[in-house]
């Protein structure tokens, strides 16, 4: 076999594009309680067109195997066979199976394609579920279908054997969804695909920078009068609609995410014989499309282990007092600096005690090593160590938490856990934002000016001197309403000198409270593209990122709930009060 | 630092390939970076007060979409107050291993071509001994790479981006 390396990069892009419609096929798929026959033609479409252009780049391997998908699809879209439950989980699987096959070749054009396990256990689901209806694939679609028989050559001449087959995957149990879903009043709106471009990344990029820099070019005539404030308005709305237009390019919500994770629960469930119910919020959230490819490998790795170890099998559960059905969650939030993403679910919790155990047999700790519940879950993330009693074929395949958190850490994520035992565990990743567009106050300091962003603030009152009082244990405080609140002044925040006078005081609401900033300036709420700060600024405390004023002026964007937070936290320095007082003039 | 003060005596080392060094100025002596290591050369700018850095980061600079902050070289080694930016001052600025970082320097004196002497100076007391003929504080002294010479005297070649990644995680260290 030759594989054609001039054309294998236009190959592996139209690869790309492929997969992302196919997904979108599937996801609208879902939404609509079915497939549409609409769907089924554009899935086809996908398949053929695969199919030809593998051909041509030499990748027999790959158009044999689409080949077969592209039967599949046939049989369903000729309503020859009924588009089960297992429809999208097959086909998801398919488009995950490319995917990796597109990578692989990304990595080495040259790599001749092998079939891999994977490939073999989706055309083995794919009998299975065309051979549950073999009456009417006899009378199936005019080509010979290489799917529907173990022996028989298909069109292309390739003759499907036994040995593409996993014969020890049990039948799949395939229910037809129109037989237990009423079927819909209105026939579901038509598919169509959006026509798309190619651009490079970097070229977004840019677009993005040359925005930023009209905005602040606009504010900047603004201010000095040399363009009228309504002109300027109408200017900034046109600049800020575009940005958002062309920062959604690079941007993706979380739901095609969240809905290949529910797949993945899905599938796991039934061949582990567990029942799950899979809830899933903040789907809306935005991130990065390349952060969200990124992360997904790590958090399907996840959802297996929640399904797989986590969740009880339904006799369990009954025995324990917990509803025979487990609960799957899947959440995302959104925070100044990046999206949390959380799987949780309510089965038997991580055991600090057999981890700790575990480490000591394994040797990752000595006996008398004292840890934390915490830092025994973090155990998890040790390479190597698993506590799994044997290997399965989801969650022990050698792939571990370590390499959960490596992938992560590539994104300059983190990922923590929380564990109940009996009770269930939450798995967070956080995932920072490269940039985001964050409404912030601008406030003067010295002669610098910071952002602050809107996070936790509930009031901006101008400062009266004669409110401030002393407290032997929080310093100083301000009177507001009833209570007494703890006030911070923003200079020995920074660690500036004390200015010349402070006119406002910013409220912000705390969990266990309020508490107060004191600060020389402050402006209105604005809204600022603000990047994610370099790592030679770590000394800065609460810092979010960078963003650059109308001036042109670089400055940091601080988060002063985390600030305020961490300094009630810690407490300050027992001062006299004539000392503190000093602080506010 | 004294400006009376005598030059440093020249080293004996043997001749190593000639190198396309940066000669700067800070105060009275001449240093060299090496020019592959220089990002860009900029005009000063107005900064942002960095919190909670140390005396000799000033602030904190731009360029287009990019930060950084902007160190004063004259403070850094030496250890004293920053020096007050003159019309001739520029920011040369240096990729770290965290980041970029620009360094403010009295002037630019030249870009040339220079045979160094590879002196991988031996022993650390004879780092230590160079250093405080330059007016350096020890700590950064580990990062003169090479001595090249100009108008007949030794000029130190540093290895930038190791001298401001210390620089910038000192406190760090230190805490």
């Amino acid at each position: 076999m030759t594989i054609n390396i001039e054309f294998m990069g236009i190959f592996l892009d139209e690869l790309t594009d492929t997969i992302e419609l196919w997904n979108e096929c599937l996801a609208q798929g879902e939404q609509s309680s079915g497939a549409a026959q609409e769907i089924l033609q554009t899935l086809f479409r996908c398949a053929h067109n695969l199919k030809g252009s593998s051909k041509s780049v030499g990748l027999s391997g790959v158009a044999e195997f689409i080949h077969k998908v592209e039967d599949y699809i046939t049989l369903m879209r000729d309503e020859k066979l009924p588009f089960s439950r297992d429809s999208p989980i097959i086909l998801s699987a398919v488009s995950q199976e490319l995917k990796a096959w597109g990578e692989d070749l990304r990595a080495d054009p040259t790599l001749l394609e092998n079939q891999s396990r994977n490939c073999d256990e989706i055309l083995g689901r794919i009998r299975n579920a065309s051979g549950a209806t073999d009456s009417q694939i006899a009378s199936g679609p005019s080509r010979p279908t290489g799917v529907v028989s173990a022996s028989e050559a298909d069109s292309s001449g390739i003759i499907w054997t036994d040995s593409l087959v996993d014969k020890d995957l049990p039948p799949e149990t395939s229910t037809p969804i129109h037989a237990n879903i009423e079927a819909p009043k209105e026939r579901p709106a038509a598919f169509v695909p959006v026509e798309t471009v190619r651009v490079r990344r970097t070229s977004i990029e840019m677009a993005l920078v040359q925005l930023a820099e009209l905005s602040l070019e606009i504010s900047r005539l603004r201010s000095s009068k040399q363009l009228g404030f309504n002109e300027a308005i109408e200017l900034e709305k046109i600049v800020s609609v575009t940005h958002r237009t062309v920062f959604g390019t690079i941007q993706g919500t979380v739901e095609e995410l969240f809905h290949f994770l529910q797949h993945t629960c899905t599938d796991v469930a039934k061949k582990t014989n567990k029942k799950i119910r899979v809830t899933v919020s903040g789907s809306d959230i935005i991130l990065d499309k390349k952060i969200l490819e990124q992360i997904k490998d790590p958090l399907m790795h996840v959802v297996r282990n929640a399904v797989d170890h986590g969740i009880e099998l339904p006799q369990v559960r009954l025995e324990s007092g917990k509803d025979e059905v487990g609960e799957i969650r899947l959440r995302a939030l959104k925070s100044p600096r990046g999206v949390w993403i959380e799987v949780h679910d309510d089965g038997k919790g991580l055991d600090a005690r057999k981890l700790r155990a575990k480490a000591v047999e394994k040797k990752f700790i000595s006996a008398d090593a004292v840890l934390s519940d915490k830092e025994c879950f973090d155990l998890i993330f040790l390479a190597g160590f698993s506590t799994a009693g044997a290997v399965n074929q989801f969650s022990g395949r050698g792939v571990g938490m370590d390499v959960v958190k490596k992938a992560i850490e590539q994104v300059d994520g983190k990922i923590d856990i929380e564990s109940n035992l009996g009770k269930g565990s939450a798995f967070r990743l956080f995932i920072p934002a490269v940039s985001s567009l964050l409404d912030i106050f601008i406030v003067r300091e010295g002669n610098s000016d910071f952002g602050i962003t809107d996070n936790g603030v509930a009031e901006i009152l101008e400062f009266e001197a004669e409110r401030v009082g002393t407290n032997p244990t929080t310093g100083l405080t301000y009177s507001y309403g009833d209570e007494q609140i703890p006030l911070l002044p923003l200079h020995s925040i920074l660690g500036f000198d004390k200015p010349e006078a402070s006119r406002f005081v910013i409220v912000s609401k705390q969990k266990d409270g309020n508490s107060a900033i004191l600060v020389e300036d402050i402006s209105s709420l604005q809204q600022y593209l603000v990047q994610q700060p370099e790592e030679t600024f770590h000394s800065v405390e609460g810092l979010i990122g960078t963003t650059r004023l109308e001036s042109g002026k670089a400055t940091f964007v601080l988060d002063i709930d985390e600030i305020l937070n961490s300094r009630m936290r810690h407490g300050s320095d027992p001062k006299k009060p004539s000392e503190l007082l000093r602080a506010v003039g | 630092m004294n400006a009376s003060k005598t030059a440093p005596d020249s080293l004996s080392v043997p001749v190593a390939t000639p190198t396309q060094t940066m000669v700067f100025r800070s105060s009275e002596y001449y240093f060299g970076a090496p020019l592959s290591d220089v990002e860009e050369i900029l005009t000063p700018m107005p900064l942002t007060a960095i919190p909670h850095s140390e005396s000799y980061v000033i602030g904190m600079g731009y360029r287009g979409r990019f930060v950084f902050p902007v160190i004063d070289y004259y403070a850094l080694i030496t250890g004293t107050d920053p020096l007050p930016q003159r019309e001739s001052t520029v920011y040369l600025l240096f990729r770290t291993k965290s980041g970029w970082t620009a360094v403010s320097v009295d002037s630019l004196v030249k870009i040339q071509s220079m045979p160094l002497h590879a002196a991988r100076l031996e022993s650390a007391d004879k780092i230590a001994d160079f250093a405080t003929q330059f007016s350096m504080e020890s700590e950064f002294a580990a990062a003169i790479i090479d001595v090249g010479a100009i108008e007949g005297r030794p000029l130190p070649v540093l290895n930038f981006p190791v001298l401001l990644e210390q620089a910038l995680w000192a406190k760090k260290k230190a805490a």
